[in-house]
């Protein structure tokens, strides 16, 4: 297969991409991330780069819009050796988040002796369009700083479908899509290091939760039976992730965990948020919404929890739509957010406002976000402690387009009830619960009278067992 | 005459009941089942056709069309003479493999019968055997495929290139839809024809066999 070198100014750093490659990929596949707040679309302009005059001919023809030597990056292809320089406002930056709990649960609390040798833990919410991670220090039980990335995997398609059928046409994507997300994470994390001061070799543990897709792609496993009937996941145990040294050269001895999945469209950002707010111990009638780009709902009823998965489509996190929903906007400089207090994190940032109300039509262009999509049910004992994941059926097949989503009881969180206790309040007045949100600081979410098989991963997390 | 106008219009706003039961008088009055269902009904779902297209009218209000018409036509059925009936043509349609989406496909399928189609509805999760099976049955003037995932078009291809290697090909037209489905898919995998919506799914399929 034929090799191009890029060749990127000032500096003149290079990289090597095969023929046909798309600019946006080759960088991306060099670390280097750029804006591609469309998906790829060719919509937003965002990713615009500046070949040299005599790159032009090594490159695909222009498209409608393109003028001179600019070019956008995630539609050009490359045919021969480029020299190119990238503008500031086409690299992608982080943004300081807002969302995150201000203090983590007592019940992790370390031993009360703040040592030096601090060590660091990672939560990353691996979102479709944008991923949120979080630095905390486990010895002395606090978040230092959240950024949010956007996912570079948008190259490849906005929404869930898209990257799977970008795996099912092509099984190079998922390694590619795969190798993508881990940069990102490694730049998120250097944000966070830069930003507080800190060094890579304290970084013990990163608890990753996402969607099923995400999640796949992330353990390296194939999406692609997601994407047909009866759209089961290829697992749902939560995983050992190792990223390899090639990959995340920052810190190849931190342990990567998953949290587990519960069927092809409920993912791991959903139990992460269950087990965060104590449903299992929530009034009946309590309902948890995940809104992302597929959107998650859980139902405490009076037989245990009710899980169903929606399409939202991209709108809502200022995706690519052909309605009129601008692209994020993102400050142009990297800012991650460091309180070593675990004071509430900076403000969001003015320019992040969400779209006006009626800027975005009903429809958007996720293929799968029509009245029609499917509602994917949960495994009855995914939550089940002690029973295997070969034993998780997905509760796939039914009344296709049955008037009301079909749902599946899903076993809540057991626990003693000597054990619960009434409302606890929220000690941090200007966290997320001021604004309605769970409090995260409800340190009932994190007291567990049992082992369950999911709670290894969340004890690496804090250095120390539950009881 | 007017009574026409006032079944067309009572179509067009979905009341099933006041449907019902201006078709029985209109009956009543002498007018013939065949008058009713083309200057009427059928009239009136061209027109809720033209406002899908225009998106003046949204999927569930051509739904309640679409029912009330298909209320409506139970009527008429027994006193309409033969041939009066599905004369348009012999329409299968199905969802692909791989995907269980059916309202844009159940959508089509109403607006097709209301044209004066013979449909057989093939269901969802429809692998190539089974068009394929189909076709042999029922030699179909039109064949029309819907999916709604991006993983699933690819399914819409194989069934093309089975209907293609059987030979049936020459004698039937295919139709393609659903939300990742564009004209310019439609022609790479040697689709007829391509409707963005049900309304123009039924004005092409018309056409197709004029």
């Amino acid at each position: 297969m034929t090799q191009h070198t890029l060749t990127l100014l000032p500096g003149r750093r290079t990289a090597t991409c095969r023929d046909g490659e798309l600019i946006a990929a080759a960088l991306a596949s060099s670390g280097i991330f750029l804006r591609t707040d469309c998906g790829g679309k060719g919509v937003c302009g965002k990713c615009r780069v500046s070949l040299s005059s005599e790159s032009v001919p090594h490159v695909s023809q222009a498209e409608a819009g393109e003028r001179g030597t600019e070019r956008l990056a995630c539609r050009t292809r490359i045919h021969g050796d480029l020299t190119l320089s990238i503008p500031a406002a086409t690299l992608m930056t982080a943004t300081p988040v807002t969302k995150a709990p201000a203090l983590l649960p007592e019940s992790y609390s370390p031993d009360g002796t703040h040592t030096d040798d601090e060590t660091l833990g990672v939560a990353v919410d691996l979102g479709t369009t944008t991923l949120a991670l979080y630095l905390l220090s486990l010895s002395r039980n606090t978040l230092l700083g959240s950024v949010s990335v956007k996912n570079p995997q948008a190259i490849f398609g906005a929404d869930v479908m898209a990257r799977i059928g970008a795996v099912r046409e092509n099984a190079e994507a998922l390694t590619k899509m795969r190798t993508l997300v881990i940069r990102a994470i490694e730049w998120g994390v250097k944000e966070l290091l830069t930003g507080g001061n800190l060094s890579a070799g304290r970084l013990k543990t990163l608890m990753v939760v996402g969607n099923t897709t995400m999640i796949h792609i992330l353990a390296g496993v194939s999406p692609g039976p997601l994407g047909v009937s009866p759209y089961e996941p290829v697992f749902t145990a939560p995983r050992r992730v190792t990223p390899g040294a090639d990959h995340f050269p920052l810190a190849p001895k931190m342990q990567w965990a998953t949290l587990p999945l519960l069927s092809g469209f409920l993912g791991s950002d959903i139990v992460s948020a269950a087990v965060a707010v104590d449903l299992a111990n929530a009034p009946v009638g309590t309902l948890l919404v995940d809104i992302g780009t597929n959107g998650e709902i859980m139902l405490k009823s009076e037989s245990g929890i009710l899980a169903a998965s929606c399409a939202t489509g991209p709108a809502f996190e200022g995706g690519p739509s052909p309605v009129a929903c601008p692209p994020s906007r993102v400050p142009s400089t990297a800012s991650p957010s460091t309180r070593p207090q675990g004071k509430p994190i900076l403000p969001r940032s003015e320019s992040r406002k969400p779209a006006p109300p009626g800027s975005a039509a009903p429809e958007s262009s996720a293929p799968w976000l029509s009245s029609s999509a499917p509602v994917w049910s949960a495994p009855t004992d995914a939550l089940i402690p002690g029973t295997s994941p070969a034993r998780s059926r997905p509760m796939t097949k039914g009344p296709p387009s049955s008037p009301s989503p079909r749902q599946t009881k899903v076993q809540g969180f057991r626990r003693s009830p000597s054990r619960r206790k009434t409302s606890a309040p929220c000690n941090s007045p200007k966290g997320p619960s001021s604004r309605g949100l769970p409090c995260w600081s409800d340190r009932r979410a994190w007291r567990s009278p049992r082992k369950f098989f999911w709670q290894e991963p969340l004890e690496m997390c804090s250095g120390r067992r539950t009881p | 005459m007017s009574d026409l106008k006032t079944i067309t219009e009572t179509l067009i706003s979905g009341d099933v009941e006041a449907l019902m039961s201006q078709v029985k008088e209109a009956l009543e009055k002498g007018t013939a089942a065949g008058e009713i269902l083309a200057n009427g009904l059928i009239a009136g779902m061209d027109i809720v056709g033209e406002r899908m297209e225009t998106g003046e009218m949204f999927i569930p209000e051509v739904l309640m069309s679409a029912h009330a018409m298909g209320e409506a036509v139970e009527i008429l059925k027994p006193l309409l003479a033969e041939g009066e009936t599905n004369t348009a043509g012999r329409v299968i349609i199905g969802t692909v493999k791989g995907d269980l989406h059916d309202i844009g496909k159940n959508l089509v399928s109403m607006m097709l019968e209301s044209a004066g189609f013979e449909v057989t509805d093939l269901g969802v999760d429809v692998d190539a055997d089974a068009f394929m099976k189909a076709i042999e049955e029922l030699n179909p003037h039109i064949v029309g495929l819907s999916a709604l995932l991006t993983t699933t078009i690819p399914a819409m291809r194989d069934t093309v290139d089975r209907i293609v290697q059987s030979g049936k090909k020459d004698s039937i037209k295919i139709m393609v839809g659903g939300a990742p489905v564009n004209q310019a898919f439609a022609d790479e995998i040697g689709a007829d024809a391509y409707a963005s919506d049900a309304g123009s799914a039924c004005k092409l399929a018309k056409a197709m066999l004029r």
